[in-house]
């Protein structure tokens, strides 16, 4: 695959796919209206998750618990302290009933009103962009349900913590050339705190998003190195000492750090310096890990890509061309760094 | 009077151990980034016979060239680790260099994958002796920062410690052996 005859934002024909269209258009309008229905549906039955409050509501001066409560004890006899635990009973009935409601029905409109939806997402992923990956990316294989490893990213040591949350999703695989590549989108967040007027409140916090791309570098070697934004925070990991790097401007945007002085160097010759600053150029954020014979980058994107709309015809080349444009927007990093160059005794 | 003398006599010789181990520990660095090259450098050394090998079997005309780079590769391997040594390598880089730029006329050479191999291999040691110097050169200059920057420089001129001369590339370097490699 020659990354550098394709063209950016050219429609594709899609006369191949017209059948596969038609049917996630009616499974698109299904869900659009499955969706609508089941929260009027879900609407109409909310008032009964609030019926057990009119025992709660004053009538004449007198909420009805306290009257209930009242009138059984009169009627059977009770002494105060069975009706205390009756009063208590019935409040207890009136918080599973309105917690149990409300659970039910949000239930029941994710499954009826927005799984539809999830759906038709899953299919149109599956079926169109799946296949527009198979035609148009020859050797990269689309899998939009599957992710890369939370390990990668906190093992990575790129961050100076470890997430709390994370998701991935939209794993791409396979060859460019020479090059095994994979890479996925993520998203990572971490717990952090602040004091607001209530006290001390946890929050998640969102750290990265964007995309982790792994390829297979070009050399041999055994030595981990780190490149950082250098006005970024770095971690202290043992046996990593920082490098200094004859490159001035790569000096000044990056901190380098690796457990061999010497091996550094040779994955960081001079090109290789100024073909990863003109990565950065496009990814500002830039962070790279060299481990394992293998280049880890993180692409900060900062939104949410491969998603096709519901709210968009099933055919609707505007969101066709701009999954095309994302994916074409990050295999020429492997050409900008040169990976497919194999004069060594890597190959 | 005296705790304050004391007091600062202890810092000054706090001081003073630091900035000692300090400079040993660069020169030590120092030492072990040259050992480095030496390394790499072997590596090609070692690469060179078979290279040899490889191309008498194809290209028997060109057994001058052969025997010059055979004769850099023995002079390199005399002067590793010494002061001429870098001389010695410029000249091993000059004769590949020729010899390269001769093996230009054997396309059915070029095309054999041992050959292919090696030059990979020769490829691969160039960079790490590149990447070697460098690592050298990096070491040598917090080394010299430390001997020629105030107030370090006073520890370092009293206990001998002295400026490291750099890796310079010879002049042969510029002529450094090319990769021929197929496709």
């Amino acid at each position: 695959m020659n990354t550098s005859n394709r063209q950016v934002n050219k429609p594709i024909a899609v006369t191949d796919l017209n059948a596969t269209f038609r049917a996630l258009e009616d499974q698109r309008l299904q869900a659009i209206r499955a969706f609508w229905l089941t929260l009027g549906k879900t609407l109409l039955l909310l008032p009964l998750c609030f019926l057990p409050g009119t025992f709660f509501v004053p009538i004449n001066n007198a909420i009805v618990w306290q009257t209930l409560a009242e009138q059984s004890a009169s009627l059977f006899g009770w002494r105060t302290e069975m009706e205390a635990n009756f009063t208590m009973g019935l409040f207890m009935i009136g918080a599973i009933w309105f917690f149990g409601g409300l659970y039910l029905l949000i239930r029941y409109f994710n499954r009826h009103g927005r799984e539809p939806g999830w759906n038709y997402l899953r299919d149109f992923k599956t079926k169109v962009f799946g296949q527009i990956c198979a035609t148009r990316f020859a050797g990269l294989a689309y899998k939009p349900n599957s992710g890369i490893p939370w390990r990668i990213l906190d093992d990575s040591n790129l961050f100076p913590w470890d997430s709390d949350w994370y998701h991935s999703e939209d794993l791409f695989e396979g060859r460019v050339q020479h090059t095994d590549i994979t890479f996925a989108e993520a998203h990572a967040k971490r717990e952090r705190t602040r004091v607001t007027g209530d006290g001390i409140e946890t929050y998640l916090d969102s750290y990265f998003r964007g995309i982790i791309f792994i390829a297979d570098f070009h050399k041999h070697f055994h030595s981990t190195t780190r490149i950082i934004p250098a006005a970024e925070k770095q971690k202290r990991v043992r046996k990593q000492k920082v490098v200094i790097l004859e490159d001035p401007e790569f000096q000044s945007l990056f901190a380098t750090t690796s457990t061999d002085q010497s091996d550094v160097r040779y994955i960081l010759s001079t090109s290789m310096m100024r073909r990863i600053l003109c990565v950065q150029k496009r990814f500002p954020k830039l962070r790279i890990l060299f481990e394992h014979e293998k280049m880890i980058m993180l692409l900060p994107t900062g939104r949410d890509r491969f998603e096709p709309s519901l709210y968009k015809p099933a055919n609707c080349e505007v969101q066709i061309n701009s999954f095309i444009g994302d994916v074409e927007t990050l295999l020429p990093v492997v050409d900008e760094l040169n990976l497919n160059l194999r004069i060594w005794s890597k190959s | 009077m005296t705790e304050t003398t004391l007091l600062i006599l202890g810092g000054l010789a706090v001081y003073f151990t630091v900035v000692f181990n300090r400079l040993i520990s660069a020169r030590n660095s120092c030492t072990n980034a040259r050992a480095g090259i030496d390394v790499n450098l072997t590596r090609r050394h070692q690469l060179i016979p078979n290279l040899v090998t490889v191309v008498r079997g194809y290209a028997a005309h060109e057994r001058e060239t052969l025997t010059a780079v055979t004769l850099a590769r023995s002079q390199a391997i005399v002067a590793l680790g010494g002061t001429q040594s870098a001389s010695a390598e410029a000249g091993l880089a000059q004769a590949l260099a020729l010899l390269n730029v001769r093996l230009e006329a054997y396309p059915e050479l070029q095309a054999q994958t041992p050959y292919v191999n090696l030059m990979k291999n020769l490829t691969e040691a160039e960079e790490q002796i590149s990447a070697s110097r460098r690592a050298f050169n990096a070491h040598v200059m917090l080394m010299n920062n430390l001997v020629q920057q105030f107030p370090t420089l006073i520890v370092a001129n009293l206990c001998g410690f002295g400026v490291q001369a750099p890796f310079s590339a010879g002049p042969g370097a510029q002529q450094a052996p090319l990769v021929n490699l197929p496709g």
